[in-house]
Formats: structure tokens, sequence, C-alpha cells
């Protein structure tokens, strides 16, 4: 028997080319009971291949390979807790200590944290064959068994067939004996197959940026390190047979496994007297009777079922640290709601984590909290995106200690363009062939199942057949889904009682003030860890920003928690699609559902976001739905028995809890099985799970006399969501965000928009849309204006109304400070000249000057006459040019510009240049004449047209979108001076016109027009150019 | 009074033509750009009878040569240069020249990035609403630059030419009466160009660095040889001895009627001798010798032999002396070989017998004898992604005679001795 000790995944970055799955698989094939799996100076690969051993009933031995600073890798093995804690505290002290990638430990740190770990000699990388080279094995043997103990360090020898390797080995063999050191045989494999050994090649040469063919003697001498059996392993070392029993009792020794992984979550200190579950009932209590006016008996039942099962449980302590971070936002006035499956929880609502009533909405609480499912619950918190998240971060930090929070990792892996990039650079391709290669990748839009790659390519007129461009197929395809490197997940933070280090490796994030653990968070949620999200919300920021505007320049305070229900102004801009800036409803999508569906309540608000996903879109959930609510289709449901949980969608499924409910209806699930069934669906490569579940679902079902279409409709209905449909909960917290910005949006229109044009980029559209858009609603704007402007857009009040001000933030190239130092001496004393500003600010550079110049913001310096953008251009040159000490005392006599002011065109332009934006006319309003001429229908006139009706289009082109749901159609927001219009492009028109619509930003469409109850949209047939202006505003393409 | 003539950009490869052309009317010609020249036609006036006379002389010149060029007349260079490259035929400017050059474009004037973007932010797009601008506001703004910018584009701006020298050339050709066939006779003619050529060369100060012979040969075809040499030198004979070696090596196939010899000159070496320095052979004499090694072994067999950086066992190649200097050091090691091992170039076929998947006996042309140790198999494999892809296994083993040597062992299952363990 043989037991593989020493291999390295993908997980050591760039050093090994087989994912830890696959080393377990090829593991399980060899017949091989046991791994280690020894990754460079990282545990990021460790769950996986924990997880993945599991599955395959091979037992797993954790270890790492640790850079020291002699210029060596250790190669240490867990032997027990104590042991896993030491190398997780080793790693993070070395990481943490180091700039990001790089860190390695000393003689002193192996000494520190040596308890526990079992240390083997090392391959031709290793302490002892590095020793070796200056005839210092024996010292290095010494140094060794010194630091870890004798009986914890074993003679490694690898054989690879390679010459110069056993010359060491032979070496190694030599000093082991005469120290009475075991042998250990270990197989040092990089990869699973033989046939990998290409792509660990292309890895080393991504890792020393060199190509291929200039590699030499960096490449593998041959494809040795792939796995093998214990009969190769046996053979190689036929002279050696004690080292291949020594791996089996070695591996006796490992006794540690993930399992035994020691977390704790952090314990919430409790006044004397109390514990963590009864200060949490205090909490809760209180909360309640907050909450729920009057506070009803079937409150205060589900609240005390949900608090027994989480005493039960034992998790009062995470319900009272989310609910401390909550309250440490509320103090400080940061907005912060809950997200997620916890607006599941009675618990949550009454402890302002979640501001949605699970009990009013008839939620599901086992989505959120299940006895069965035995791991943490998932609590989501968004906040404003920039500093109020950033506190919040920080508190956490603070709280905790620096070992006892850090953020999650991210891994990020080779994707289409990065592995296109990555190979074909190594094979030596040119830039051009390069840049070809990438566009092959599509980046966003809907692709052809059916194309292949190898089709692509063809087309795109590489030839398959030649051999490097097969060659770089096969690796591109190989290198896919590889890691490539650790990042920072967005916002999960994870919290440990005591020393996380202890738990899992910490190492510094990009960002200053970061610390990552060593895993992402589906690794930390699958052995254990809790996890809390503090996900940053640009709308989040924007109410915030909007409240307080309101609060300084209307002189309201809003309270969102209190927004009147049920506003007819809400309403009726959601029916009319009025949606450009709203929370989750702006979208071209959303705009066209909106009047078909046509909310009059909160309820519908909620069906509306969780309604355009592509769950209950490719489930056909959609039509069904909105026909049933116009009363043109009976609401009827997939089976009696299912009534109770789809009654109030009409009979059609449109919730994750719905699916729940209906697996446990109709199949007799569980909660717990039921939110299994979830997972499952929801996974992305859990074919072989996805078939079983539906197996159970339709044994179930039968047990239940379902059979025959039904039984397949209702499989069908519950499979969809594997596409991603929104919990009940989740669309429910949505809604509330959606609906307060639209109630800003209606009542304080001037707020909310100086408030989301100081928090881009964010949502569906550009500044210069939402600009557009705020104008047609009756909103007026003021440029940019150094003697007014703010850094952020503000509120002036001209003619009794109120004016939005663009903010210095809008000035593309403008330094912050430099914007909030002209502030700063403008409030000691208003500027008289452009002289005076650069004598005043010194640190504003020329390109700040001349763009303040261009966009007209000078225009007002001189207080006694106005400038035109030309004349200030023409000042700001002199003010900016350094006269010598002759002529400094010397006063510059003014003279008048003889510039020309600027044509409209030309104010456009360097509006649109220097700001992106631009508050005059649109630009097809210049061309409206023309337009009309050609018979050009404005959008706000396309209402008035019949169905069916032939009508010509033009305008700025602000989106495209080809969605995987649509098989290829492109739909495209077309913006004029009047609005927005829709157009749809049919596949087949698509591929004839992909030039045209895809690099043009001003666009002439022909078509039909289609209003579907008020959704206009227009199908085209005939698409061409539009020449308008020099500059456009950017086009958000997606999938 | 200056004429500036600009070729359109896909004539500009002829540029010493459009020189040659020019200086057909004036020795002073200035090359501004690849595809304008400007001369001083002052003296012009008397050969020919009024301006009209000369644009047409010009013009028939450049039509002969093949040129379809912009010809500019004006009183400075400066105003003739923009005039020729902004208006297409014959353009005369007699008096004020800012009203004829109003329209063009500022972007046409070479200005630098900052500039262009002022000009652009100012809204000055003619050479008209340049000069238009005052002159003090446009020297407090943009210097003096700005300044001889406006003087320019009103065409007040005198400068002198800057006059293209004309480049030495060392060459010398010489067609023959009658058609050489032999060798000698063809260097004697050598010897006196290379004379010719070297006296010349030391007279300006230089060496040889490359020398090109061409012979046209009396098919109508030509004999091209290229001797590059590590260090110049300018001794004629050594030079000569050279040429011979490399014609001998690589004769004319038929009978010459034209030789021509170009010399490319580089500064001559200057090098200073040690006192006690042991002297190395004087850089001519080595370069004789090589040439006539050379000449036995083959060009491709003589140089340094480097080993590359690579896992191919025994992969090296051997660089010439130019190739050599031209290597940047590796600083990647080579593993010190602990035994001596040589070689059998080629590798010698081998019959071998194997037991158990070892060598057991081995039969080859030398070497004969069962196999008493074994080491292996060693294997190599790499350039997969090439055709030049290798994949093999290594025995050492040592037979009943004594002999240790290396086994390879190639995919298609041939045996090789490779060498020998000395």
């Amino acid at each position: 028997m043989y037991v593989e000790l020493h291999t390295r995944s993908a997980f050591s970055f760039l050093t090994g080319s087989s994912l830890p799955e696959d080393l377990v698989e090829a593991c399980a094939d060899l017949g091989i009971p046991a791994m280690a799996m020894l990754d460079r100076d990282n545990l990021s690969g460790a769950v996986r291949f924990h997880l993945a051993a599991q599955k395959s009933g091979i037992r797993t031995h954790i270890g790492a390979e640790i850079t020291s600073t002699e210029g060596c890798l250790y190669p240490l093995l867990v032997k027990n807790q104590n042991g896993y804690q030491n190398l997780c505290r080793l790693i993070s002290k070395i990481k943490l200590r180091a700039k990001k990638g790089e860190g390695a430990a000393t003689l002193e740190d192996f000494e520190e944290y040596a308890e526990g770990l079992i240390c083997l000699t090392g391959d031709e990388q290793g302490p002892l064959a590095q020793s070796l080279k200056s005839g210092k094995g024996n010292d290095c043997v010494e140094k060794l068994t010194s630091i870890f103990g004798k009986d914890n360090v074993y003679a490694e020898v690898q054989r690879h067939l390679n010459r110069a390797e056993e010359v060491r080995n032979q070496e190694v063999i030599r000093i082991a004996r005469s120290q009475g050191l075991p042998l250990l045989a270990t197989n040092g494999a990089s990869y699973a197959t033989p046939e990998s050994r290409e792509l660990q090649d292309v890895l080393t040469c991504v890792r020393h940026k060199v190509k291929i063919d200039s590699a030499g003697r960096l490449l593998a001498p041959n494809s040795e390190r792939f796995m093998k059996d214990a009969a190769k392993m046996s053979r190689l070392f036929g002279d050696l047979p004690q080292a291949i029993a020594n791996t089996v009792e070695l591996s006796s020794r490992l006794q540690f496994t993930l399992a035994d992984l020691g977390y704790q979550f952090p314990r919430y200190p409790v006044p004397p007297g109390e514990t963590m579950d009864s200060f949490l009932r205090k909490r809760t209590d209180e909360g309640a009777r907050r909450h729920y006016r009057p506070y009803s008996e079937r409150a205060e039942r589900q609240i005390e079922r949900e608090l027994a099962l989480i005493e039960k449980l034992d998790l009062a302590g995470y319900f009272l640290i989310v609910w401390d971070i909550v309250e440490f936002c509320r103090a400080r006035g940061i907005l912060v709601q809950g997200r997620g499956s916890a607006a599941n929880s009675a618990v949550c609502y009454s402890l302002g984590i979640t501001a949605v009533d699970p009990i009013a909405m008839d939620l599901l609480f086992e989505r959120f909290l299940s006895e069965e499912r035995g791991e943490w619950p998932d609590i989501d918190l968004d906040l404003p995106s920039g500093t109020d998240r950033e506190q919040a971060i920080q508190y956490v930090y603070q709280r905790y200690g620096e070992r006892g929070a850090a953020m999650t990792a991210n891994v990020i892996t080779y994707r289409g363009r990065s592995a296109v990039r990555d190979v074909g650079k190594v094979l030596g391709f040119g830039q051009d062939d390069l840049d070809r290669l990438s566009k092959l990748v599509p980046s966003w839009g809907w692709t052809d199942p059916e194309e292949t790659a190898m089709e692509r390519f063809r087309e795109a007129g590489f030839s398959p057949d030649n051999p490097m461009i097969s060659k770089f197929l096969k690796l591109y395809l190989s290198i896919l889904d590889l890691p490539r490197h650790l990042g920072q997940h967005s916002g999960g933070m994870v919290i440990c009682q005591g020393a996380l280090d202890s738990v899992v490796p910490l190492e510094p994030a990009t960002m200053p003030g970061r610390v990552i653990v060593q895993w992402d968070k589906d690794d930390c949620a699958n052995v254990g860890i809790v996890k809390v999200d503090l996900l940053g919300l640009g709308m989040m920021a924007a109410l915030k920003d909007t409240i307080s505007l309101i609060h300084d320049h209307y002189g309201e305070d809003v309270d969102l928690a209190h927004l009147p229900p049920d506003d007819p102004l809400v309403y009726d801009t959601l029916q009319k699609a009025d949606t450009i800036g709203l929370f989750q409803v702006e979208s071209r999508a959303q705009m066209s559902c909106l009047p078909r569906l046509w909310p009059t309540k909160f309820y519908d608000l909620v069906v509306q976001v969780a309604i355009i996903r592509p769950g209950p879109i490719v489930g056909q959930m959609l039509n069904p739905y909105l026909l049933r609510r116009q009363g043109r289709q009976k609401a009827e449901c997939l089976h009696p028995s299912l009534e109770p949980v789809l009654a109030r969608t009409l009979g059609v499924p449109i919730f994750q809890e719905q699916l729940l409910r209906m697996a446990m209806i109709v199949a007799g699930f569980s909660g717990g099985e039921a939110e299994e069934l979830r997972r499952a669906f929801g996974f992305k490569r859990a074919q072989s799970c996805m078939q079983d579940v539906e197996k159970k679902l339709r044994r179930g079902m039968e047990k239940n006399n379902i059979t025959g279409q039904v039984q397949d409709v209702i499989v069908k209905s519950i499979t969809s969501f594997a596409l991603y449909g929104f919990p009940e909960s989740h669309a429910a917290s949505f809604a509330l965000i959606a609906y307060a910005s639209a109630y800003l949006k209606c009542h304080y229109l001037a707020a909310f928009t100086a408030a989301i044009l100081n928090n881009q980029p964010m949502g569906f559209y550009s500044s210069s849309t939402l600009i557009k858009d705020a104008q047609r609603h009756g909103l007026r704007f003021k440029p940019v204006d150094i003697t007014q402007s703010d850094w952020p857009c503000t509120i002036e009040e001209h003619e009794g109304k109120k004016w939005v001000r663009l903010g210095m933030n809008y000035v593309r190239g403008m330094r912050r400070e430099h914007g909030e130092e002209i502030m700063y001496e403008r409030a000691r004393q208003p500027f008289h000249s452009i002289q005076d500003l650069t004598r005043r600010v010194p640190s504003l550079r020329k390109d700040e000057l001349r763009k303040l110049g261009q966009i007209g913001a000078l225009n007002f310096i001189q207080q006694e006459s106005k400038m035109h953008r030309r004349d200030t251009l023409w000042e700001t040159e002199r003010a900016m040019r350094k006269v010598g000490p002759l002529f400094e005392s010397m006063q510059q006599v003014d003279e008048i510009s003889p510039l020309e002011p600027m044509t409209d065109d030309e104010r456009l332009r360097a509006d649109v240049r220097g700001t992106g934006v631009t508050i005059g006319k649109h630009p097809i309003a210049y061309h409206r004449e023309r337009l009309n001429r050609m018979g050009v229908t404005p959008a706000n006139r396309l209402y008035s047209l019949r169905n069916g009706s032939h009508v010509r289009i033009a305008g700025c082109v602000i989106c495209r979108q080809r969605p995987g749901t649509a098989k290829g159609l492109l739909f495209m927001s077309i913006e004029d001076e009047t609005g927005i219009s829709n157009a749809v492009v049919m596949p087949d028109l698509f591929d004839e016109y992909r030039l045209t619509l895809l690099s043009n930003n001003y666009l002439f469409i022909e078509g039909m027009i289609q209003n579907m109850e008020g959704a206009i949209s227009i199908k085209a047939n005939r698409i061409s150019s539009l020449q308008v202006a020099e500059v456009s505003f950017p086009s958000h393409d997606f999938r | 009074m200056f004429i500036s003539i600009h070729i359109p950009a896909q004539q500009a490869s002829f540029i010493d033509l459009l020189v040659e052309c020019a200086r057909a009317f004036s020795p002073h010609v200035e090359i501004t750009d690849k595809r304008t020249v400007v001369f001083n036609a002052s003296g012009l006036n008397k050969l020919y009878a009024g301006t009209k006379e000369i644009t047409q002389a010009i013009a028939q010149s450049l039509a002969g040569y093949g040129f379809s060029a912009n010809i500019a007349i004006a009183r400075n260079a400066e105003t003739a240069i923009l005039a020729a490259r902004s208006f297409s035929g014959v353009t005369v400017i007699s008096e004020k020249a800012a009203p004829v050059l109003a329209d063009i474009d500022v972007q046409n004037l070479s200005l630098t990035p900052e500039t262009s973007e002022i000009f652009t932010n100012w809204g000055i797009h003619t050479f008209k609403e340049l000069s238009e601008l005052p002159e003090t506001g446009l020297a407090e703004r943009l210097g003096a630059d700005a300044v001889d910018l406006q003087r320019l584009v009103r065409g007040n701006i005198d400068r002198p030419l800057l006059i293209s020298q004309t480049e030495i050339s060392y060459e010398d050709r010489v067609e023959l009466e009658d058609e050489i066939e032999l060798i000698d006779p063809l260097l004697f003619v050598l010897a006196r160009s290379l004379n010719k050529l070297c006296r010349k060369l030391e007279a300006h100060g230089m060496a040889v660095g490359k020398i090109e012979v061409q012979l046209d040969l009396v098919d109508g075809t030509r004999h091209h040889r290229i001797l590059g040499l590590p260090f110049p030198f300018r001794k004629s004979s050594a030079l000569l001895k050279l040429v011979r070696l490399d014609l001998i090596a690589h004769p004319p196939p038929v009978a010459v009627i034209a030789v021509e010899i170009r010399i490319a000159p580089v500064p001559p070496r200057r090098t200073q001798g040690g006192l006690y320095l042991a002297s190395a052979p004087e850089p001519e004499k080595l370069e004789l010798t090589l040439a006539r090694i050379r000449n036995l072994v083959g060009e491709s067999n003589l140089g340094v032999p480097q080993l590359l950086d690579t896992h191919r066992p025994d992969a090296f190649r051997v660089l010439s002396h130019e190739a050599l200097s031209r290597e940047k050091d590796s600083n990647r090691t080579i593993p010190i070989c602990q035994i001596a091992f040589k070689y059998f170039r080629p590798p010698l076929k081998a019959q071998v017998n194997e037991r158990r998947h070892r060598p057991a006996s081995v039969r080859a042309r030398g070497i004969r004898g069962g196999v008493v140790a074994a080491a292996g198999p060693w294997r190599t494999s790499g350039d997969w992604w090439a055709d030049s892809a290798w994949n093999r296994d290594e025995w050492d083993v040592a037979l009943s005679d004594g002999t240790i040597c290396r086994l390879c062992h190639d995919p298609r299952n041939d045996w090789f001795v490779e060498g020998i363990y000395d």
C-alpha cells in the first residue's frame, strides 16, 4: 500500500496544473487510500480538497510547502489540531508582514510553530537539496530535527526518472541511514495525469513571464509528475521498500482533518446575570413590541418558535453580533438593511436587522434557519457603498481584533480573455493575433450553444488544423477555471472567537488596512465558519444622501422606515414605467414589464422585482402571470394541493420559497430537504446532484399520486430556479429600497437626482441619461461653476424652484483635493479673476484649469462681467504662464479676448468630453428638423401609434442587451431628446447588421411598432448609422 | 526666391531622386523631410526668362523622373515649403503670402501636442485665424515660439537653408573590357579597387566594417558576396586575401564582366597593448586564419560551441564571432559535469536485448558485451509545442568488458550507444 504525501494543486498558483478535485479523483481511481496536498504558502485549496475527498472516501492530510528565507521550500504536514493551528499561524505571520504575494519564514518562525507538524526534507527545492549543494546535508538534517524533533522529520525521496535527482537521492539515503532518519517515498505530483504536463509548462512560463520557446530549463524535464499508483511507486522504489511502507506509517500518524477545525463563533459579551440567550430574548422582545403594533399572538408564537430554535442551535451569539453591527450603523446614521434569507426571520425583523415583516408576508422561516441543515444562517447587510461601509468593516476589525476578523477571499480563476492572453503570450502569439483571439471570447451577449470554440476559431481565420492553433485551443480549454490568484470578496467577513489565524491562514489584501482569509465564502460556509456579508449598495448611499439633501434644502426629515405606504404618485410612476434611476425596476426589461403588471400595491412591487429574473423567464412564468393578472387567463394552480402556496402569485411559482413549499407539499420533503434541493439546483457543477434530487422529487410526487404531465410541469417549474430566482424575502427587501427610491424621486426630484449623480457609477443608466430624464420631469440644472459648485452636485434655489448644480466631481481629470481647495479659498474670499484663482490655488494643474475653461466653469469668475468659454481659455493660458522675476510685480493689463465664442456644437463637444454629460440640449435635438424630414417619430410620440404600424426611430444607443434567455435577440434602448424608445433586433437581422449595430453610437431604425398593453417596442427590419455628433454617451452593453 | 518641391506619400521612398532632380537646378538643396525639398532659386533668373519658365523646367524634369509633385515658389523658404505641402500643382507667391496661406489648417504646422490642444480650445483652426491673434497676447501666453509660428503663417519668416551634405561613398566599379573566367586576373582587378578604397578610407580616418563584392556575370546575373569583419581594419592586402578566400569558397558560376566593391565604413579599432600583456595575434591574421579553416571545414562548422538552455541531451550550437558578440550572457547555470563523457557523433546504432524492461546485452560497432549493471531509465521530453518535440529514455550501463556507456532509446524503439564515460 502507498499513501501520496506530497502533491501540489493548482492552488499553488501557477505551480500546479490540476484542481484538488482532479487530484482526488485520480487518487480514488488509482486506489490510493489517503493523500496530502501541500500547496505553496497557502491552504486555499484545502476545503475543496477536503470536500472532494469526503465524497470519494479518501482520507485527507493537510499541509503546505513553506517558503523559507533561505530560498527553499519546507514541506510541512499537519499531525494534529495543534499542528494545524501552528501551520495557519505560521502562514499568516509570514504573509501579513510582507507585501501581497511575498513572504518567507525564518528559522525562528519554524521553531515557534513547529509543534504538531511533520517536516519532510523536500524535493529539489527542499532544504536538504539546497544544503547538499554546499556539502552541508548533515548539518541541515540536524537543524531540522532540532526544530521539529527527531520523530517528526522524514528523509524524502522522489523519483521522476531524472539522473540529477537520483544523485541527490543517494546522498539523502546515505545521510538518512547515518542519522537514523526514516526514508519516505513521495511522488511530488503536480498534476493528475501526464497530459497535464503541457499546462504545467505553460503555467511555469506565466509565472516567470517568459515565452515557451525561450523558457529552456525552467520547464519540466519530463512528464513524470503525475499521480502514480502503489504498484508504480513500489516499482520505482523497489530498492527502498521501507520508504513506501513509511508512507502508510506516517499517514496513520496524521490524525487531523478539516472536520476538527476548532472554529468557534465569538461569544457576545452580555451584562452580568444574563446569558446570550436571555439577552437576545430581551432585545427581540423589545424590538417586537416596537415593530408589531399590535404585537399579535401569531407574531409572538413565531418569534418564540424562532428563539427556541436559535437557543437549541446555540446561535444567539451570532444574532447578537449582527444586531451589534446594525446598532453601530444606526448610532452613526449609516443606513443598513438586511437582505437575503434573513428577511424570513421575525427575530431579525424585531432586532431591526431586516425591514420586511415576514409574518405579514407569510415568509418561510426554514429558508433561513433549519435544524436539519446543520449550517450557519446567512445574514447579508446592505450598506451605503463607500465610506459608510468601510466604517462598518473597520468597526468589525476593531471589535474582534486584527486576528479575529477578516474578509473572505475571492479566488480569481482563468476566464475567457485572461486565458487567451496568458496562453497566447506563452505560445508566442503576436499582439494582433492575441487581440483577434480575445475578440473570439464574448465579453457580453448571448452565444449560440451549438457554436463550438473550434468553429469560432475557424470563422475568425484561425485554422484549427494548424498545430499551434490546435495546441492553443487545447491549452485554452484546460486552463479555464484554474485559480490565478486570490482576490478580496466584496463584502464577506468572517469572525472568530479568539484567533482567526489559527483557523485559517490570513494574508493582506491589495487594499491597505484589509486582511483576507485564504478561503472563499463557499469554503467558509462548507466548514462551518460564520460569515456576515457587509455589502455596499450604491442606492443605499444615494438614499442616505437624498435624505440629507432633503433635510438641508427642503427642511424636512424623511424616515425611510416610515414612508407613506401605497403612495399614488409612486404607483402611477411605476405603472407608466417612468422608472429611470429607480432601484431594481429601471432596466429595459423591467420597464417593458411594468405597464403590463400594473403594480398597485407593495406586494406587486415584490413580484415585479422577482419576476424579471432568468429563473421565472426560462420557466415561462412571466407571461402566464401577466395574463392571469390581467384576467385573461384563469388563475389555476399546478395541483390543488398547491393552492395555499401559489394562490397569491395567481398559481404561478415566482419565488424560491414557493419552490421549497411545493417540494414539501407535493413530494413530502422536509424543510431541510427542500433547502437541499434549492442548493442542488443552484450549484453550478452539480449535474449528478440535480439528477438525484429530481429523482427524489419524482418519487415523492408519485407517492402522493402526482404523475404524468402535472409532475413534469412541477419539476420544470422547480428546476428552472437553477437559473437564479429570487427568494421572496430578498425580493421584499429590494422592493422596499425600490419603493423608497421611487418615493424620493417622485417627491424630491432635485435631491434624489443630485444624490444619484453623486453616487455614480451605479444602476443601469449613465449620468447623461439620468440628467436628461430629470430634465424631462421639469428639473433644471446649473453647470459646473467654480464660484458656486461644490465637489458633489448640490441643490440651489432659483426663481422659487430647486435646481441641481453640477459639482466639480463631474470635471474629468479633476482631483478632489484641488476641488476642495477651490471651495476653501472661495469661502475665505471670492475669486475675482483667473489670475487670482491660479495664485490662490497654485496646486491646480494646467489640464485641470483648461478643462474648467472648456466646460465654462470659469465663465463667472469676474463678478463684474461674464466671460464666454474662450475668453476664459484665453485668460487661463496667460494665468498659467510663469513670468520671470523681472515682470513679477508688473500689473498685467487686461485685454479683450480676440477669440470667438464656441458654437453650440463646440459647447456640446466640450461638455461631453469634459464632464461626460450635457445639461444643454440633447445632441439629437439639434437635428430634429432633419429627422422630421426623414419621417422619424420622437420617443414620446410612440405611445400614440397603433400596434403594428410602421415607424422610424433615431437616437443615441444607451443600452444593448443580448440575454441568454432570449436566444439571440438583441434588445436596444435608443435615447432622443424626448425620451427612450426600445428596439428589438431578431437574430437573422442582427447577423446582417452586426457591425452597424455594435460599432455605431447613433442609429436610425425602421420597423414595426409593438404595443403590448402600454409596453412599446419596435421590431427592427432596417438599421443604419446616423451622422449626428462627434460625441456620444456611453452605452451599457451586457447579456 | 525659394522653390520647394513636395512629393506624394507613396513616392516618399524616392527622395534621393528628388534631391538629384533639385540639385540639377541648385547645388544648395535642403531636404526638409522625406517628401519635401527646398532650394534657393535666385540664380535661375539668369538662366530662364521668368518664373513661369523656371517652374515649367522643374516640372518637366520631375516628370522625367516620374514624379507628380507640388511646386511652390515664394520669397522665403518656409512659405515655399508650406505652399508646396498645402497646394497641389504649381503655386507662385510673388507678393504677400498671408492671403494665399490663409485657409491652411494650423494642424499642418509641426505643433507640440499642448500647443495643438490650446489652438483647438481657442477655436483657432486656420492660418488666418492664427495670424490675426494679437502678437503680444500670444507671446504672453505661449512664448516666443508661438510668435515665430505666427510670423510663419503670415509668410514673414526668413531663415537660411540647412544644406544637406552628400554622403561620401566608398564604392568602386570596374567594367571589364574582356570577360574574366579565372580567379587570379579577377583578383588583380579587385586589388586595384581595394587599394583605392582603402586609401580613401585612410584619408577620412575610417576603416572597413563590411565589404560587399558584386560581380556582374556574362549571363546577365549577379554574384553577390558580403564579408563582415569581426574587427575593423583597412589593410588592403589582408582584405584582398579575405576576398580571395571567400571567392575560392564561393566562386562565380560563369565569367565576370564587371566588378563592383562597396565598403561600409566604420571608425577604426583603437587599442593600446599593455607592456606586460601577452600579445594576441593580429586581428587581420586571425581573421585570415579563420577564413582558411572555414574554407576547409565548412561555414557552419566553425565558431564557438554554446550549450543550449534546454533539457534536450547534447543540445548545443556553433556560434560565429559575430553572433557570439551579439549574444547576451545567460544567467542560468549549466550543471557541472561530474564524470567526463565522450559523445559519439553521430551516435552508434545498437542492438540491445532487454530483460524485465532493462538492457541485458549491447551490440554496436566496436562495443559488445553483457550488461553487468544498469541505471535508468532517465527520461526527458520537451518541445511538445513544436516540430522538434522529443521524448526518450537513457540508460547508463556497465558492460562485462568494463566499458561504461550510455544507451538511448527513442519512441521508435531504436537503440543507440550515445557515448562512453571516460
